[in-house]
């Protein structure tokens, strides 16, 4: 099989199996059937799921190409665990986080039942430190753990728009190093946003009482919002009303958290396991392969729906949550290469029309071959499997005409673009935050779970611009939505080359 | 008679994808039947793909 350089390093690096001694003992190959073996139910699944995956037309997410067929056995990357008002919640959910992180998944949790900063602690006569001193403690712990170095940490914390201690969480991540392995998104309701528009106060509610403390200017809320987020790329902002109106599964209860990057919103103990179908790999001289398509979707959702059965999880309370639902998300990478190789630009109508089209029937296509799935689609950010397909990621634009990518471990990766279509080919930061928005929205009629996106900021972008993009996804019915402006971080995964090196040109 | 049950409906759009001549999203974001069946899929295959099962057949 063939596999690009950047592919083989990552999997060298992080995937293929190693002995005692650090030495590799599998080729990407042996990887291949390994996982088509461990997920497969009889020999013809597992010759058609070695077949996608080793021709990279669908790959699952990183944790079942590292685990399947290992002792370790736990193949699902997104996980939602509860915090109740109380230490023996927040201290057990900590310790689940750490066996979760432990075994390659990333954890999300809404921080919105404890009891605010300053608040009355009955049994010890104190007061409360409040959700944020608690997410200084769970970063810490992520720190320690690092996922056995292949997999970072990853923790997405939530907090409702409605509690006491808002504000000092939207500013939570200002400084330089705090929170590092979290990334933080307010969720906002309907009624925050009816409050933006209407230039209207909204209330602080205790959630330990049930009583409102305090109104705030909803407008100066997302002011302060878009500030942050200009700074430093945090927080985003999930839309929670418009997730609970179309979750599928809302007769278990109501979802409060997403995994890691959004993509996923649970409910608390569920997990997820998502894959990626590469659009490179679907077309047909200058069409799309539908069939193709068709057929990849058939065997992709078979796959991910085995993997439920097959996992092994890591405490009970989340086999028995992944097991009432069976969520899977099947989604995408490679779209923004594939409308160059089509000759599309990523900003038109057009792009954006062929975008929810692709959707639609991948939706409808892995919907009539669910099995009790109360969801089936999602679209991931695809960060290292994209790199081992060698195209791009999920249904993000390409960052730069030639870049390089820092991945775990310091290795610089240099993606190179080839292609006759060159007037196709438009980066992240020349598109329109706009554009940006409308891709995410029109993928999202027809994703029943949500879809990871970043919107692109030049450098010189206002204060501004954040704020008109987090009223455009709410306008365009996301469920979540995240900026990212240039420059912003001072650690940042994308670089632009600047050495300018000839071969990678395009 | 085909219907939808609009309490149960969350108009994700699985029907509308699979038979857009008999589905249609109303303005508050929620299939409705306005045919009997189409060509492309029978009402029983859509009814099952329905995720939270709310088309009657």
């Amino acid at each position: 099989m063939k596999l690009s350089k950047n592919a083989l390093s990552v999997l060298e690096k992080r995937y293929l199996l190693k002995d005692d001694a650090g030495r590799i003992i599998e080729s990407p190959e042996g990887m291949f059937r390994r996982a088509a073996k461990a997920v497969a139910r009889n020999r013809s699944e597992q010759k058609a799921f070695f077949e996608i995956m080793s021709r990279l037309e669908f790959l699952p997410n990183s944790p079942t190409l590292m685990n399947a067929g290992t002792d370790l056995g736990q193949l699902s990357a997104c996980f939602v665990l509860p915090i109740e008002d109380s230490l023996g919640s927040i201290f057990t959910t900590l310790k689940d986080m750490a066996l979760i992180q432990q075994s390659g998944g990333g954890t999300g949790f809404s921080f919105s039942r404890l009891r605010p900063r300053q608040d009355a602690v009955k049994t010890t006569h104190g007061v409360a430190s409040g959700p944020v001193s608690f997410m200084k403690v769970y970063n810490a712990a992520t720190d320690v753990i690092k996922q056995g170095g292949r997999r970072r940490g990853a923790n997405m914390g939530i907090l409702s728009v409605h509690h006491p201690d808002i504000l000092e969480f939207i500013a939570s991540k200002e400084k330089g190093e705090a929170l590092s392995n979290f990334n933080i998104s307010v969720a906002v309701t309907d009624k925050f946003m009816r409050a933006v528009e209407e230039k209207d106060k909204y209330e602080l509610i205790n959630p330990r009482t049930g009583k409102t403390v305090e109104y705030l200017k909803a407008a100066k809320v997302l002011d302060l919002i878009s500030e942050m987020a200009w700074k430093t790329g945090d927080p985003g902002m999930i839309f929670i009303d418009e997730i609970n109106r179309r979750h599928p599964a809302r007769r278990f209860g109501k979802i409060e958290a997403t995994n890691p990057c959004g993509e996923v919103p649970l409910l608390p103990y569920e997990s997820c396991n998502l894959g990626s179908i590469n659009l490179l790999k679907m077309l047909k001289g200058n069409e799309i392969d539908w069939e193709k398509l068709e057929e990849t979707v058939k065997v992709s959702v078979k796959f991910l729906n085995n993997v439920i059965d097959r996992n092994r999880y890591p405490i009970p309370e989340i086999a028995k949550a992944t097991k009432r639902t069976r969520k899977i998300g099947l989604g995408v990478m490679g779209f923004a290469e594939m409308l160059i190789e089509l000759g599309i630009r990523y900003d038109t109508n057009e792009a954006v029309i062929l975008g929810e089209k692709i959707m639609s029937f991948i939706y409808s296509t892995a919907r009539r071959t669910a099995k009790r799935n109360a969801t089936v689609t999602t679209i991931a950010p695809t960060g290292s499997i994209s790199l081992i397909a060698d195209c791009s990621s999920g249904i993000e634009p390409l960052f730069a005409k030639e870049f390089v990518k820092e991945v775990l471990g310091g290795v610089r990766l240099r993606h190179k673009l080839d292609t006759k279509q060159k007037h196709a080919v438009v980066t992240a930061l020349e598109i329109g935050p706009e554009w940006h928005v409308k891709m995410q929205a029109a993928f999202q009629k027809h994703v029943d779970n949500a879809v990871s996106k970043t919107v692109n900021l030049p450098e010189k972008a206002a204060i501004d611009d954040v704020r008109k993009v987090y009223e455009l996804a709410y306008k365009l019915k996301c469920k979540g939505i995240t900026v990212y402006r240039y420059g912003s971080k001072a650690e940042q995964v994308l670089y632009v080359e600047d050495s300018g090196c000839p071969e990678c040109r395009i | 008679m085909v219907s939808v049950d609009q309490a149960l409906c969350i108009g994700c759009g699985v029907c509308v994808d699979m038979c857009p001549e008999v589905f249609t999203l109303t303005a508050d974001g929620k299939a409705q039947a306005i045919k009997e069946e189409c060509d492309l899929h029978s009402m029983e295959e859509v009814a099952t793909a329905c995720p939270v099962e709310a088309i009657n057949v």
